[in-house]
């Protein structure tokens, strides 16, 4: 029988607590490290032709480090932190936020839905390879999304100790294969040249980083977890630091393994060959056929489908935030009672993902290119805009309030990450072409950025709009499910109120 | 069954009153010995299954704010501005509202409103099962999963129909645009700040229904901040757990 008296508060509340390698877990799946570097990487050699990755992940750690001392400093400060526009609204304006929200939301879901090109051209390579079955791509990715669609509703749970294991399993079957790599070098020799700066450099630097960038996604997400850890102030900047000290250290050598065991000067030629199947070609040419290149492939399926819910619940958790806050409409807010899931966000994000899959389907766009590559690295772009905006609304948000942070957390750091990012972002949308691999004419290189400047745009004059036709909501935007105003009354639809005000 | 049909049942708009000035509920109510977060947690129980209908750490919420409510009803403890105020007085005379008012006293530095709520959510459940258990509406049952134990443990009520008319009966009582008495608008309250409120009034005009109660609730803040406050608190702490991509 339950015992009031025997429990203490802090101790009992202690115990469901999540430790630093409990939210590097959380952060890590939703960065699905096997799709990073046997899917990211090698489409990326294969579209930009650039050799340079991992000189480019390791400036991309250190740039996104910088950014976290600031945005991890601001975490502690804030309610509903772990959401870029909760930072927009209180660091810069709620308007601002409004439109950051929006530009939020089209990032992870062009994320999510890209990530459907790549599971189902990868699954379709390895039935045909191993079946000999030639099944249509978008066959396995629609088997995906009804699962996706299904668990995103229910919100069963994907234990987290198997999710520990699969990412273990991930890992190592990386590290086998990089001492592999690195035991055969092309030509008995290994080079550096995946180091060099040289080949870092032109029209592709401005693609490899927005590339690079897209690979470590996830890494921002250890402050939403601030209310849940052991010690807010240590677990989310420790958790945070080391996920993207362990993501740079495996991208970078594996991209460069894979570059020594095929030769530099073959490597583009090698990716555009295979595509997502050339890390387990090239680990196949020196294992043979082993039970090891198979598992990593089937690894690679679970990691990308990792990958899918976590954007699928990412995208869902927004909008129920937003629909909270009456940002978007209030209906977003409402719950999957038996599951607790934010039923309405993930049902409309799953419609999204359906109607983008059957229109390539249809099109009959290539996968791997079109649908991952195009999509997800526009969903890249669009966290490069957010990493961007949110070291201002750092710096914004300590000029208002600079408590006890020193200089370096509140000034330093998020002006040197945003000037930074701000070169990255500039780099990026004038080299968006070899980015997307087309003609440096092609009206698609200002049509993806573009979509990002039109709904920020859009959410900016709603912002506006808000701003004036509901103040009530207009003083919530940004807290979550805190923002309590007495015009949403839990939920319920009131036909007339006037008191406006907020319970924190 | 029920007895609100009875004339002259529903209490006057004037009817929150104050601490302990009317019963909660009529006299001649089936249910007129359950306490506001017992009447709660037979809302979300599953007649048949003996499960919770809302998610277990909701449904938590749920019943640790109906435990803090009967407090405020018996002028034990208030809310304001987000922390708790206790007054000094003659504890309840129920065991467990008893032990849970003695926990507030025996740590009084722990003021915040939410870490009181999410500390209760974590026993709640069980504190209220016992004494559901104990008053003969239900009984513990530990759930089998091919003859595996699972640890589970669902709740299968004595008298189904009983257990079924709770939700039913506020449902009925909202749908004829009723005035709500202390005990009923607080469980309203409760059943939507946990936005258990659809699945309540599934095979009732559902916006009606919805307006009527956010009429009551509107009224119930003028005359008793603290619940109000309340609810707030548990809508807030329903929407975190929705929020947290662990729940």
């Amino acid at each position: 029988m339950s015992n009031v008296a025997r429990t203490d508060v802090a101790g009992t509340l202690a115990q469901s607590r999540l430790g630093v390698f409990s939210v590097i877990g959380f952060a890590l799946t939703a960065a699905a490290p096997l799709m990073v570097v046997g899917g990211v990487v090698t489409t990326g050699w294969a579209v930009t032709g650039t050799l340079a990755f991992s000189l480019a992940f390791v400036i991309m750690a250190a740039v996104l480090s910088l950014f976290s001392i600031g945005y991890v400093a601001m975490a502690r400060h804030v309610t509903n932190a772990g959401s870029f526009y909760t930072y927009l609204a209180r660091g810069l304006s709620r308007r601002l936020a409004v439109g950051g929200s929006l530009v939020q939301l089209l990032a992870y879901n062009l994320l999510q839905v890209g990530l459907y090109g790549i599971f189902g051209a990868s699954m379709a390579s390895l039935i045909s390879n191993r079946l000999g079955q030639d099944i249509p791509w978008w066959t396995y990715s629609l088997a995906a999304w009804a699962i996706v669609a299904a668990l995103g509703v229910l919100r069963v749970d994907v234990n987290s100790k198997v999710l520990a294991v699969a990412l273990a399993a991930e890992i190592l079957v990386v590290v086998v294969f990089d001492l592999v790599f690195l035991a055969n070098p092309a030509g008995g020799e290994v080079s550096f040249a995946a180091f060099s700066p040289g080949e870092l450099s032109g029209p592709a630097l401005g693609a490899v980083l927005v590339t690079v960038t897209t690979a470590y996604v996830g890494f921002e997400g250890g402050p939403v977890y601030s209310e849940e850890s052991k010690d807010p102030r240590r677990t989310v900047p420790a958790a945070t630091y080391l996920s993207l000290c362990l993501m740079a250290c495996l991208y970078a050598v594996t991209a460069w393994a894979m570059s020594v065991a095929v030769g530099s000067d073959k490597v583009v030629a090698t990716a555009q060959e295979h595509e997502a199947d050339m890390m387990f070609r090239v680990a196949a040419d020196h294992l043979g056929g082993s039970f090891i290149v198979d598992l990593g492939h089937v690894l690679l399926l679970t990691s990308i489908f990792a990958g899918l819910l976590s954007f699928h619940s990412a995208v869902a958790r927004a909008s129920f935030a937003l629909g909270r806050e009456r940002v978007l409409p209030a209906v977003f807010g409402r719950t999957h009672a038996q599951s607790g899931s934010p039923m309405i966000g993930s049902i409309v994000q799953s419609g999204i993902a359906f109607v983008v899959v059957i229109g390539y389907a249809l099109a009959g766009a290539d996968p791997l290119v079109n649908l991952f590559f195009w999509l997800g690295m526009t969903g890249g772009l669009g966290v490069l805009i957010l990493l961007t905006a949110t070291s201002f609304a750092v710096l914004g948000f300590f000029a208002k309030n600079p408590g006890d942070e020193p200089l370096r957390r509140r000034v330093l750091a998020p002006g040197l990450a945003g000037i930074a990012l701000l070169g990255v972002l500039y780099l990026a949308l004038t080299n968006y072409a070899s980015l997307l691999g087309v003609d440096p004419d092609s009206p698609l290189r200002w049509m993806f950025p573009a979509t990002y400047g039109l709904v920020a745009v859009i959410g900016v004059l709603y912002g506006q709009f808000i701003a004036t036709a509901r103040p009530e909501v207009h003083a919530g935007i940004g807290f979550g499910a805190n923002a309590i105003s007495s015009y949403a009354e839990f939920g319920l639809t009131t036909p007339s109120e006037s008191t406006t005000g907020s319970v924190r | 069954m029920a007895d609100f049909h009875r004339p002259g049942e529903p209490p006057a708009p004037s009817g929150f009153g104050q601490h302990g000035e009317r019963p909660l509920v009529p006299a001649s109510d089936p249910g007129s010995a359950l306490a506001v977060a017992d009447d709660f947690f037979l809302i979300v129980l599953n007649d048949r299954t003996g499960k919770l209908r809302l998610h277990h750490r909701i449904a938590a919420i749920g019943i640790a704010g109906g435990m803090l409510a009967e407090l405020v009803f018996g002028g034990h403890i208030s809310f304001g501005g987000g922390k708790v105020a206790v007054v000094h007085t003659e504890p309840p005379t129920e065991r467990v509202a008893k032990q849970v008012y003695g926990r507030f006293l025996t740590e009084p530095k722990t003021t915040d409103v939410r870490t009181w709520l999410a500390f209760f959510a974590e026993i709640a459940t069980g504190l209220v099962a016992d004494r559901l258990g104990e008053n003969g509406w239900i009984e513990p049952i530990e759930q089998r999963r091919l003859l595996r134990r699972t640890g589970a443990v669902a709740y299968r009520p004595r008298d189904r129909s009983q257990v079924a008319w709770r939700a039913m009966r506020l449902a009925e009582q909202l749908a004829r645009q009723r005035t709500l008495d202390l005990h009923d608008v607080t469980l309203g309250g409760l059943v939507a700040a946990t936005g258990f409120i659809q699945a309540v009034l599934w095979n009732h005009p559902v916006d009606a229904c919805q307006a009527h109660l956010a009429t009551q609730l509107a009224e119930l803040r003028s005359r008793w901040p603290a619940l109000h406050e309340l609810f707030s608190h548990v809508h807030a702490l329903s929407g975190e757990a929705t929020l947290s991509p662990r729940i």
